[in-house]
């Protein structure tokens, strides 16, 4: 009985092969450096370690082939937090088509709308903050339960700095959108803020108080 | 007090804050800030927020990350399209699983012996095949009886490796991925240690050929892995160098 082969990809040729290498190493010397920088916004967005090992793999993918493009950028960095953007966005729309849904996106038609939509405004005022102790442990945990817009959004304008007109063109979104979307956001986080259960450390004190 | 309302406040000192307020409008806040207690808490509030989001943790990554990460990006599988052109669809950038995602699915990393035993829909079996002919009672082109254990090659020696992948139904855009590590490498390819493309599996047993080469004495590891929609299979086989018998 003759059996059907598999096609093996044919080798390289040693002078592509080498002009390939060239390449591949020209790659890393023009954005091994930003790497810390793409995986610190994309750990920013996501809000998890492996998942922001994925979006800068996915970006170095998608970035390999326009390598001539990036090259010749004055700036690299915001032109590829463009590209890690959508790629999120991607990934976001693909998760929420996915049947494996986190317990806190479980809101049935709410969680095709922007997160910041389905809360009343009635965040506690920045004053109360203060008042319940504003600890790192609790910020992060808030942090975590943001929506991604969100998360992306308050990531890049009150993190990193970046100004609404900035923004506007690397998310493609218009600045009054994003301007509300920023203003949702911090809405939300200062009621997740406000649900966060102290920090043991915190308890204690209180306690001991 | 100024006679702004405390109510329009809260938006204004985060425009402050931002820098998106000049001129006499931000005079006419900062007044008010200073003068209500209220609306002075909520500004050092808004303060203390955007510094302890400046200062939220970021972990390190991963020791190893970076350098796979570009290994991966710049193994560009460029012959799969030479030799086996997939669909616009399904071409394999689009259909690349991410390098963390992919490695953390081992629900679908069936074992070669686990994947016979229970009759998987893709099973793959390996074994030896001298160049230029064929391993004692392998005919080439016909199944072979699997022969797990270790494959044997002296250094430098360059040897055909076939592989057998069983598939069920006929398997069209299959993805193959051949790797190697250790002291043995693809021939003709250089430096890189994996093959990755697509082709077109027939229902039944399909042939594929390595051409292997030895290196070093260290042992070599060869893996193949065959994946189709959710389903995968993989398969290592373990290949030992020896030097070359004197003459």
């Amino acid at each position: 009985m003759v059996l059907p082969h598999i096609p093996f990809p044919e080798p390289v040729p040693a002078d592509d092969r080498a002009r390939e290498d060239d390449r591949a190493r020209e790659f890393e010397r023009l954005l091994e450096p930003l790497l810390p920088v793409f995986f610190r916004h994309a750990f920013r967005w996501t809000a998890a370690r492996d998942q922001a090992e994925d979006l800068v793999q996915e970006l170095l993918v998608r970035l390999y082939p326009r390598m001539e493009e990036l090259a010749a950028l004055d700036r690299v960095q915001p032109w590829a937090l463009r590209v890690m953007y959508r790629i999120f966005v991607d990934q976001h729309r693909r998760n929420l088509n996915s049947p494996v849904r986190p317990m806190h996106e479980l809101s049935g038609p709410a969680a095709q709308q922007d997160p910041g939509d389905c809360f009343p405004d009635d965040a506690p005022q920045p004053a109360e903050l203060v008042e319940r102790e504003l600890t790192g442990e609790r910020l992060a945990a808030a942090w975590a339960r943001l929506g991604e817009d969100h998360r992306v959004v308050v990531a890049l304008h009150d993190i990193e700095g970046y100004r609404l007109e900035e923004l506007s063109i690397m998310l493609d979104t218009p600045a009054g959108t994003l301007k509300s979307r920023l203003h949702r956001a911090r809405t939300r986080l200062r009621q997740l803020l406000a649900k966060e259960p102290f920090a043991d450390s915190v308890r204690a004190r209180g306690r001991e108080g | 007090m100024t006679q702004l309302d405390c109510t329009q406040v809260p938006a204004g000192i985060e425009d402050l804050l931002d820098g998106y307020l000049a001129g006499e409008r931000a005079a006419e806040l900062r007044e008010h800030i200073v003068a209500c207690q209220s609306c002075s808490r909520a500004h050092a509030a808004s303060q203390a927020l955007r510094a302890e989001l400046g200062r939220l943790p970021v972990p390190a990554m991963r020791p190893g990350f970076a350098a796979e990460a570009f290994a991966a990006a710049t193994r560009v599988p460029r012959p799969v399209e030479a030799v086996h052109p997939a669909p616009a669809a399904h071409s394999p950038r689009e259909r690349r699983t991410p390098w963390r995602a992919r490695w953390r699915r081992p629900e679908l990393w069936i074992g070669a012996a686990v994947g016979a035993a229970a009759a998987a829909a893709l099973v793959a079996v390996l074994w030896g095949v001298p160049q230029g002919g064929s391993a004692p009672g392998h005919a080439p082109g016909r199944v072979a009886e699997p022969s797990p254990g270790e494959l044997q090659l002296s250094l430098y020696e360059t040897r055909e490796v076939g592989i057998a992948i069983d598939a069920a139904t006929a398997m069209p855009g299959a993805t193959l991925t051949i790797t190697v590590a250790g002291g043995i490498d693809l021939a003709g390819f250089g430096e890189r240690r994996e093959v990755q493309w697509e082709a077109d599996l027939d229902a039944g047993t399909n042939l594929l050929s390595l051409p292997i080469i030895a290196h070093s004495l260290e042992q070599g590891r060869l893996t193949a892995l065959v994946e189709h929609g959710e389903r995968a299979q993989r398969i290592e086989f373990a290949v030992r160098v020896n030097n070359p018998a004197p003459n």
